[in-house]
């Protein structure tokens, strides 16, 4: 929000909408997040006509409707196929100024959104190969997975 | 301009929470049925109409953010929203588009997931924030003064409400896809809490999880789709005022004009005799008795005496929300569409155990924002 400079004439009101939400996941991915809260596995699923494996999972197939039932189980590793970092302030992110990747993980057509940590920017690379940290307490969201840091540091 | 039908259409089983699935894939639900009921695939569709009230799931751009399950990727895709009307809005804006000449075969999607949100909360911001936000904002206190306001002029009772209650959750025990499908009795609409004098709690709407999807096809291809396309007779709308304050309680001026613009355009003299079934945006009862008067149905003040006569019942003369209504089911982005496909159902002869016998016109409603309203009228005979 700009700050408004006005003339004492000129009246306006502050205020700010505060409304509740609950998201309901979905079977779909109430199962993605509990495989990782419980077990630590990621999964797609797969799309029988198109061969695509969704990662994120999706219930059904946007290209063709076929319902994505079948389970694999993907990653944990993959690459990076596209990053930046965020030097501005923004309201939802869950670090300052956080480093943004897309993930395509091992066996997964599509890539997921997620932050990369533990890696100094001007080393990131597109291709480069990143491992997933599970979160030690883990709540069943996508923040279960603190972040993904380059493969080679994963093994010493 | 082409001539537009209503070739096929799906619902949800409407419910009052769907934690099982995301929007998009409620809406995918719906979806599906559509196609499936008029034998066309994903891909024979040209584009895509979708709408909801944003700020109730508080994910706005949903038709991006559904488009796996809305069945536009990678087509024309285009969101109308316009509050509780949003889904008269979309079968009107369906039609627009389709008449315009630019899609053959439009699919038309209205949803939203109430359980999501605090409904009043979000409604709230639909009002001005300067007037009446901080003062007196929410979905129901103005209805409740278009009731009263009501009472006052006519001596129209709670129990005239209560009848047509009962009427709507009658009607909803024969519709699979009602959210509340249960019997009441007057008794029980009369003892039921006071939200906002003098609606009580069975007076009003359901908040509802639901989607609806219907296809819209050109007087090119229509026939070739469905062996008895609903065809669109007219389309109006109005929308007035910005205030409550302003709101001109009786009769309903923008449901007087929309349905006088209508009648001239289908060329409808008496609605009563000439129209064979209405469902109607009635989200609270006395709607069901003060704007079938805006609708000349009756004179002022004598809609409780057609309802309390019978003309209104699946037998009678008009039955009037054979599916059981707002009163029953209210996904509100999905609402005013689920109007229209229940109207071409009727026409078409699919309503299941809801059907009107011989249905040749039919007649639904929207209802939003301050006061507004829309109108379609539908017909078997190609206009
Ligand atoms: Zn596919």
């Amino acid at each position: 929000m700009n700050s408004i400079e006005a003339p004492e004439t000129l009246l306006w009101r502050e205020s700010r909408i505060k409304i509740p939400y609950a998201w309901a996941a979905g079977e779909t991915a109430s199962r993605f997040f509990i495989e990782i809260r419980d077990r630590k596995k990621i999964f797609g699923t797969k799309c029988p006509s198109c061969d695509k494996v969704y990662c994120p999972p999706k219930k059904t197939c946007g290209d063709c409707f076929s319902n994505c039932g079948e389970w694999l189980e993907v990653g944990p590793d993959g690459e990076i196929t596209g990053f930046t970092q965020a030097l501005y302030e923004g309201g939802a992110h869950p670090v300052k100024n956080p480093v943004g990747g897309l993930i395509l993980l091992r066996g997964a057509s599509t890539a997921m959104l997620h932050l990369i940590g533990q890696c100094p920017l001007e080393e990131l690379k597109i291709g480069m190969k990143v491992t997933p940290v599970f979160k030690e307490n883990r709540q069943g969201n996508i923040l279960d997975i603190l972040h993904f840091i380059p493969a080679k540091q994963n093994h010493g | 301009m082409k001539r537009v039908a209503i070739v096929g259409s799906g619902q949800t089983h409407h419910t009052g929470s769907r934690l099982d699935v995301n929007g998009p894939e409620l809406i995918n639900e719906a979806v599906i049925r559509a196609l499936e009921d008029t034998g066309l695939k994903r891909k024979d569709i040209d584009g895509v109409l979708i709408g909801n009230m944003d700020h109730f799931e508080g994910v706005n751009g949903v038709e991006l953010w559904s488009i796996d399950g809305n069945g536009g990727l990678m087509k024309p895709t285009i969101k109308m929203t316009t509050g509780g009307t949003t889904g008269s809005t979309l079968a009107i804006g369906g039609y627009h588009l389709v008449a315009s000449g630019h899609f053959d075969r439009l699919l038309v999607i209205g949803w939203e997931k109430n359980s999501e949100s605090d409904t009043t909360g979000a409604i709230t911001t639909a009002f001005d924030p300067i007037w009446d936000r901080m003062v007196f904002a929410g979905a129901i206190s103005g209805l409740a003064i278009d009731a009263m306001n009501y009472c006052h002029k006519f001596g129209v009772t709670p129990k005239d409400a209560a009848r047509v209650v009962v009427r709507d959750r009658m009607n909803a025990l024969k519709n699979p896809f009602a959210h509340v499908r249960k019997e009441i009795t007057i008794e029980e609409v009369l003892r039921s809490p006071l939200i906002a004098d003098p609606l009580r709690l069975w007076d009003m709407c359901p908040r509802t999880d639901g989607a609806c999807a219907v296809i819209y096809a050109s007087e090119d291809v229509a026939e070739k789709i469905a062996p008895k396309p609903t065809w669109i007779l007219a389309a109006a709308n109005r929308h007035p005022y910005s205030y409550v304050g302003d709101v001109e309680c009786y009769p309903i001026t923008s449901l007087y004009h929309a349905s006088r613009e209508a009648y001239a355009k289908a060329g409808i003299k008496e609605p009563l005799k000439e129209i064979d079934v209405m469902e109607l945006y009635t989200p609270y009862s006395y709607a069901n008795l003060s704007w079938i008067e805006a609708l000349g149905l009756a004179k002022p003040g004598e809609g409780p005496k057609l309802v309390w006569d019978g003309a209104t019942e699946m037998d009678g003369e008009l039955p009037i929300n054979p599916s059981g209504g707002v009163i029953c089911t209210n996904p509100i982005g999905a609402t005013g569409l689920i109007r229209a496909a229940e109207c071409a159902g009727q026409i078409s002869g699919k309503a299941g155990d809801h059907q009107v016998p011989g249905v040749k016109t039919a007649l639904s409603t929207g209802f939003g924002g301050c006061f507004w309203s829309d109108i379609l009228i539908y017909g078997e005979k190609k206009p």
